[in-house]
């Protein structure tokens, strides 16, 4: 797993490439944890899933708390450009419900909170 | 006429089943195969050859003999995948009163239900002609004529004639080449199409059709129109259907919802999912408009049942006998004193009766029958479970099971052996539970056969021991100090 950060139009863009699953959660969360308090300023996150082409229940864990480390803060996480694979993942497991799902990451960035 | 099965021939997309067969994919509830065999016993055609190729000792062990559909079936093996007919070119005569013929994943569609006798001979094929369906390559997928001349040209790669109408048959074959039409064709069959292939004596009443042994707890949703199969579970709060087709060994975890999928034989489907228009196979997720495959790591959201395999029922064989051996000469002592005093007294004695062994075999096995004014003495010797030594006599000497199925009667339980798949004739088992002087050679239920058949271990083996010594010494305990039986 590899992930790259970075700050468009004021909202975090995280882009996540290869698999998110357990071998790679504790990177993952590290990485954004420690970017979401370098960035304090930066309430919405926008995750570029076009090159992770798989995602299981541990990624799927680590996005939830995520999501709700950023609530909290009053942001929000959204998820742009989730591949079929991974999508069929958050249908079965019924986190397409929790989450704001984009086909672009414009689309992400552009929609209201 | 004779029916030649190719089922060795490569599918593309064979690999989404997890390493089973094609032709076992249930369709409807049930294997391909199976549709394959009714219509050969539709046909009369009573010698069935299977060519095998990947899976051949799965297609084997589901087919056996093939005296559940009334047939004789032989086994072939496919040498060149490049020219199946080939293996019609072995014995050309042998084809020469009619030939059904498959060759790829065909599924025999029927027009409509056969009601009556009319329709059985309309399905009939006449001396003259052939019907074939071809591959979208050119070959061969289905053919079937009792013109000689027509098979041998089949056999020979000249048949170049045009078909007869399938719909003069009152049939449609649908070719599977992808998993879209294999999708396609389930929910078809889940619209209502499926009472066309229902025996006589079952029903698809309300959209529902539901094989044995599955168990449905009360708050489970059934939403019609939906197919489940055999040996399945559902477990609380979860919703089946609309357009559910569920194979045969299926578990249902609490809380998950399946509409317009398929769920393929031996699979676990994990708690709180939702799938919806999908394939699951085992642990593997498909979509079936474009094919695309989800192994799902996680055996707690998708997992494939695995059949108890070879090595299982060798553990349960060592075991089963050492421990027989270890019952046996714990028995022999007590028994020969009980039995003498019994037989002394009059207070009972050992039938023979009738019963399948493993094999097949009639063998005539001893039941302990009580005589009614002795309740005390008999009440002892059932409690110490004596009267079960003679089956675990036989246990030790190799020709029963320790733990297994109640024998079956060879005509009273004929049509539950043809069912069953596997069976462990045995001297334990969830009969002996709660035997009483008199119930041992009761009828057997068919739910305990089946569940036994899919759930066998060697720790279920002695689970059902441990149930039966101890459940028949404490009802005899109770018994004599005046509590209730």
């Amino acid at each position: 797993m590899n992930m790259r950060m970075e700050i468009r139009e004021g909202k975090g863009v995280a882009a996540i490439g290869g698999p998110l699953n357990a071998a790679g959660v504790d990177t993952f969360r590290g990485q954004m944890q420690k970017w979401m308090a370098e960035n304090d300023a930066v309430r919405q996150i926008v995750l570029d899933a076009g090159e992770m082409d798989y995602i299981d229940s541990a990624g799927l864990g680590v996005l939830i708390a995520l999501l709700k480390r950023a609530t909290e803060r009053g942001g929000d996480i959204r998820i742009a450009r989730l591949s079929n694979k991974a999508r069929m993942v958050f249908e079965i497991t019924r986190a397409y419900k929790i989450f704001e799902i984009f086909d672009t990451v414009e689309e992400a960035l552009g929609a209201e909170a | 006429m004779k029916a030649v099965f190719q089922t060795g021939v490569p599918v593309d997309w064979g690999n989404a089943l997890n390493g089973r067969p094609w032709c076992l994919a249930p369709v409807g509830g049930k294997p391909l195969l199976e549709y394959w065999l009714e219509w050969a016993a539709a046909l009369d055609a009573k010698d069935v050859c299977l060519v095998l190729g990947d899976g051949a000792d799965e297609i084997e062990a589901y087919g056996g003999d093939g005296s559940r559909w009334g047939l004789r079936i032989s086994y072939g093996f496919l040498k060149k995948i490049s020219d199946p007919e080939a293996y019609l070119r072995r014995s050309p005569r042998r084809w020469e009163d009619g030939l059904l013929y498959i060759a790829g994943p065909v599924f025999p569609r029927r027009l409509q239900a056969p009601q009556t006798d009319g329709d059985a001979a309309r399905s009939t094929p006449g001396a003259e002609g052939a019907w074939h369906l071809r591959h979208p390559a050119g070959g061969i997928a289905c053919f079937l004529s009792r013109d000689a001349a027509a098979v041998s040209a089949l056999a020979n790669g000249k048949w170049n004639a045009t078909s007869n109408e399938w719909t003069a048959l009152g049939l449609d074959p649908v070719r599977l080449d992808d998993l879209s039409a294999y999708y396609k064709l389930n929910m078809r069959l889940v619209g209502g199409e499926i009472a066309r292939y229902v025996r006589p004596g079952f029903g698809g009443g309300e959209g529902a059709c539901i094989g044995s042994n599955v168990v449905i707890p009360p708050s489970v949703d059934l939403r019609p129109p939906l197919i489940i199969g055999d040996n399945c579970r559902l477990h609380p709060m979860s919703i089946v259907g609309p357009n559910a087709v569920i194979g045969s060994g299926v578990i249902l975890d609490r809380q998950t919802a399946l509409s317009g999928a398929v769920v393929m034989d031996d699979t676990y489907v994990g708690r709180n999912l939702e799938i919806r228009d999908r394939i699951v196979s085992g642990a593997r997720l498909i979509d079936p408009a474009d094919g695309t495959m989800v192994d799902i790591a996680d055996p707690w959201l998708l997992a494939p049942l695995e059949a108890p395999l070879r090595t299982t029922d060798m553990a349960r064989a060592v075991v089963g006998w050492v421990g027989a051996v270890v019952l046996a000469l714990c028995q022999a002592l007590p028994f020969c004193l009980f039995y003498l005093a019994l037989r002394a007294l009059d207070k009972g004695r050992f039938r023979f009766s009738p019963r399948l062994s493993a094999g097949s075999r009639v063998r005539r096995l001893p039941y302990w029958f009580p005589t009614a004014e002795s309740p005390r003495l008999n009440r002892v010797f059932t409690g110490l479970s004596l009267d079960l030594f003679p089956l675990i006599a036989l246990a030790a000497l190799g020709r029963l099971w320790l733990c297994g199925h109640a024998p079956l009667h060879p005509d009273r339980d004929a049509d539950l052996r043809k069912r069953l798949r596997r069976y462990y004739p045995a001297a334990f088992g969830y009969h002996t539970f709660h035997a009483t002087v008199d119930d041992i050679a009761m009828p057997v239920t068919t739910a305990d056969a089946f569940y036994y058949e899919r759930y066998r271990s060697v720790l279920e083996d002695l689970r059902i021991v441990c149930r039966t010594l101890f459940g028949r010494l404490l009802a005899c305990m109770t018994a004599s100090s005046g509590g209730a039986p």
